[in-house]
């Protein structure tokens, strides 16, 4: 396949999900590189017999099974009389006031917010040593440098799966999990890294994770040990805002 | 669903994509008839269609399993309001004129196969182009048209095959793929060369 045009584009053209700059980019390269044609081509007509073959299995499937649509429920602003509605309006006016007013004063939260926001840098690979990683690594370090944490979290939660997972693809599984919202899932990752050189990281970005969680004690327990390492500066001011 | 069930769903396993297909298609059909006002005799086609696109994102290493439900959801929406304003995937085309191919072709003359182009929307070069892959891909050994189907339809990632197909690296597998694709697209050039539709 073309180099420059990878296979999920591709993908995204054949199911009418590309748009913009994009779609207008691969269709001009399609005019010009007859060679992505034949790609496309080939994509198409192996990925529709295959799909055809799916679908009929399925309906079989959905028949055998005797599936049926459930009405979805009713939504709930529609069954509640106008003076709860009134009335749960005046309150929650009155709770984003008391937030508002709150928010002003940076807590702990939002001061380990602020950590997460800068991702742990990505893993460090001396010259030609990625290439002897397995590609599955090495495709998952590469989602991680470009900042797709989504794909990321995917290819490394598959990868830490194993039990002989390393600490390196532990610690960034769970690195790719926090920056894509899976807090709880993050601190199950951290939590699996053994002790040596990951540990102390791993600490570290759990006590954020927990803090986010809510899980302020097992945070600050965490963060006492981290007063005696390097990040003695960070630990303290997270455990100052505990307070 | 767990993870252990994301991950044989996500690595193609078609008793993962059963169970999954079952376990949503209350709930999205539903969604699609009461809220979206899809016909009650089209949301098993969208819903479907949703099924096999959010199969092909999770294969890609684009999904997680706790924003499964949601994709689904959306993609399930997006189907059918594309067909509102009618519109429809260059993919779909191509699947509805395989559905619309008489059961068994084997015996037929190609050219009767070949529909009006208004009909299938989909052009007559697509059309002989894709009854040739498939005359094709039935003459190639089930160990070719498997791994092609692992990595062109499915595009799982090389290296997760290795062990699949007894390959020594990740090279063999990519070595073994240009061979089975280097055979197949000589194939489709002489079912192309026989039906007369090399320069047509």
């Amino acid at each position: 396949m073309n180099k420059n045009i990878d296979d999920k584009t591709l993908r995204d053209y054949a199911a009418n999900a590309l748009a913009g700059d994009d779609l207008r980019e691969f269709e001009h390269r399609l005019q010009a590189e007859p060679e992505l044609q034949a790609e496309l081509d080939l994509y198409l007509a192996l990925k529709a017999a295959d799909n055809l073959r799916l679908k009929k299995q399925l309906a079989r499937s959905a028949a055998d099974a005797q599936l049926a649509p459930l009405e979805p429920p009713r939504a709930l602003v529609r069954r509640i009389p106008v003076w709860i509605a009134a009335a749960a309006s005046l309150a929650l006016a009155l709770t984003a006031v008391w937030w508002w007013q709150q928010s002003a004063r940076p807590d702990a939260v939002q001061l380990a917010q602020s950590y997460i926001a800068t991702p742990y840098p990505p893993p460090v690979a001396s010259m030609g040593a990625s290439d002897t990683l397995p590609a599955a690594i090495q495709s998952a370090y590469l989602a991680y440098r470009t900042g797709d944490f989504a794909a990321a979290a995917g290819q490394l939660s598959a990868l830490a799966n194993s039990p002989d997972a390393s600490d390196e693809i532990l610690f960034y599984a769970g690195e790719s999990s926090l920056q894509t919202g899976q807090t709880e899932r993050a601190i199950q990752y951290f939590d699996r890294v053994r002790p040596g050189y990951w540990r102390e990281s791993a600490d570290w970005r759990c006590a954020l994770a927990l803090l986010r969680s809510g899980q302020t004690d097992r945070a600050r327990v965490l963060l006492e040990q981290l007063r005696q390492t390097g990040r003695k500066t960070q630990a303290e001011a997270l455990l100052e805002a505990i307070k | 669903m767990t993870e252990q069930e994301f991950i044989q769903f996500s690595t193609g396993d078609e008793q993962a994509l059963h169970r999954f297909y079952k376990a949503q298609y209350g709930y999205v059909t539903g969604w699609l008839i009461y809220r979206e006002k899809c016909p009650a005799d089209r949301a098993a086609e969208f819903y479907t269609d949703a099924v096999l696109r959010v199969r092909d994102k999770a294969m890609q290493g684009d999904l997680e399993a706790g924003n499964l439900r949601a994709y689904l959801l959306r993609a399930a929406i997006n189907g059918w309001k594309m067909e509102l304003r009618r519109e429809s995937s260059l993919l779909k085309r191509h699947e509805r004129f395989l559905e619309q191919l008489p059961p068994d072709t084997g015996e037929m003359e190609f050219d009767t196969l070949i529909r009006d182009e208004e009909a299938t929307g989909l052009e007559k070069r697509r059309q002989r182009h894709t009854l040739a892959v498939l005359r094709g891909l039935e003459l190639l050994s089930e160990g070719c048209r498997q791994l092609l189907t692992d990595t062109i339809v499915n595009g799982l990632k090389i290296g997760g095959l290795v062990e699949k197909y007894g390959l020594k690296d990740s090279r063999g597998v990519t070595a073994k793929k240009q061979d089975c694709k280097g055979q197949l697209q000589r194939l489709t050039l002489q079912v192309m060369r026989q039906n007369g539709w090399l320069y047509v």
